[in-house]
């Protein structure tokens, strides 16, 4: 028969519980060989899911396909005028006949261009949600992949412009999966490849020559944009988590990053 | 207008992809994903002012969800489903399952990944559910009771059905080769 506990120890490693409950589920896991048994399946099966499941994502026209119907969607609402809607299966259609593709990049660069503030912060969020995105799309999400900072700081010695701090934040859940190389601001940016949950957060650095930094947090194509800048490096950090996740991570980042040489 | 637009463009379009990989795993194609996906965020941004609580996520993945299952109504002679397969776990039925009649896919089927996606189509529809919006999105039990509109003890009921499904097929079906959940 089994333990009348079980169900609670899902909601225990749910994080569901309170800290009295939880604190008496832990006692019970201590004593209950059953429901031990039960607590490390859950967590099997979590980390079987977390690590092999796929996540599907949009392809990166797909997305920008998607996002420009939104777009004369919100245009729409904002003149009132009610456009006819498309059903939106035709609309696929429609774009898939679109066949050279030629249109939908003439209007997601018009798109781009309606959004973008300045000419060089511009540049500057292109390049780092581009990378972004074809990190992910591709299979070039990391050039040098480990979870031990000793191996992949080093491996930016040889490879980009500057050496980044990189560390392993397991207790706050961002994982350090590796490092990369990317071109951004005309530099080869350091890339340091964190996850968090199903999320893929990407840390460019690079020496900071006056670049002109858009303000600390924007979105752009449902992306988050974060960026700061820290003694002599340029930072951009992005990812589609959370707006408070991503700045979890900026926040330790700048406090273990050494100030400057004066200390 | 504006200020609605940035708004939803700030807290609703940073679940486009959780909103795109849910409405994957619901339908099993891309094409219909990305159909509902479009038709959600064209709603969602209609009905924007009605949302409730602080977090987006639940409530898009709801109007995802809420199109999924009126999709499927207009369209059930064409439905293609698999989910359907109410494998109980014995011996032999799996195989079959698993192994698919497609040779080439039965090579693919060789890889990790590939295999935990094929044992998770194997489960009900409703576990196959319940586990993407807590093991992948993260959601918490009241977030999963908001996007599937069940009570809370539904949901954690069906949560920990869900995880002994998923554990059981995959013994059965990838058992011995794996380490992972045995």
């Amino acid at each position: 028969m089994p333990c009348p506990e079980q169900q609670l120890v899902h909601a225990y490693v749910d994080g569901e519980l309170d800290a009295e409950s939880a604190v008496r589920v832990e006692q019970h896991l201590a004593a209950c060989a059953a429901c031990e048994a039960v607590r490390q399946e859950i967590e099997a099966v979590r980390s079987t899911l977390r690590s092999e499941a796929t996540y599907h994502r949009l392809t990166p026209p797909r997305r920008d396909a998607i996002l420009q119907q939104l777009r004369r969607e919100m245009r729409a609402a904002r003149d009132e005028v009610t456009e006819p809607r498309f059903r939106v299966r035709h609309m696929r259609q429609y774009w898939a006949g679109a066949a050279s593709g030629a249109l939908a990049a003439g209007l997601v660069a018009f798109a781009v261009a309606l959004y973008m503030p300045r000419a060089d912060t511009t540049m500057v969020v292109n390049d780092v949600v581009g990378a972004h995105v074809r990190s992910l799309m591709s299979n070039r999400l990391i050039d040098v992949e480990s979870s031990d900072h000793h191996t992949v700081k080093p491996w930016f010695a040889g490879h980009a412009d500057v050496s980044p701090p990189v560390a392993d934040f397991v207790r706050e859940n961002y994982r350090l999966v590796g490092g990369r190389v990317d071109y951004v601001d005309g530099r080869r940016a350091a890339v340091v490849v964190y996850r968090h949950g199903a999320h893929v957060i990407n840390v460019f650095a690079w020496p900071d020559s006056g670049t002109h930094l858009p303000s600390r947090l924007l979105t752009r194509n449902g992306y988050h944009v974060a960026c700061w800048k820290n003694a002599s490096l340029a930072f951009c950090a992005v990812s589609d988590t959370a707006v408070d996740e991503l700045l979890g991570l900026t926040h330790l980042l700048e406090a273990m990053t050494v100030p400057d040489s004066r200390e | 207008m504006t200020d609605k637009r940035d708004r939803f463009e700030r807290e609703a379009l940073p679940h486009l992809d959780a909103a795109y990989n849910f409405a994957r795993w619901l339908t099993h194609s891309g094409a219909d994903a990305e159909d509902i996906v479009q038709e959600a965020l064209l709603l969602a941004f209609r009905n924007f002012d009605s949302k409730r609580g602080a977090n987006a996520k639940p409530w898009l993945l709801a109007i995802v969800r809420n199109c999924y299952l009126s999709a499927a109504r207009r369209d059930i002679p064409r439905e293609r489903r698999t989910d359907t397969i109410e494998s109980d776990g014995t011996s032999g039925a799996g195989e079959v399952l698993l192994a698919s009649d497609d040779p080439e896919q039965a090579t693919i089927n060789r890889d990790h990944a590939r295999r935990l996606d094929e044992v998770l189509r194997l489960i009900p529809s409703d576990y196959r559910e319940v586990l993407i919006l807590r093991e992948i999105e993260e959601l918490s039990y009241q977030e999963i009771a908001t996007v599937t509109g069940t009570p809370i003890g539904t949901v954690m009921s069906r949560l920990s059905r869900a995880r002994t499904a998923l554990r059981s097929q995959w013994l059965t079906h990838v058992g011995g080769t794996a380490d992972a959940l045995s």
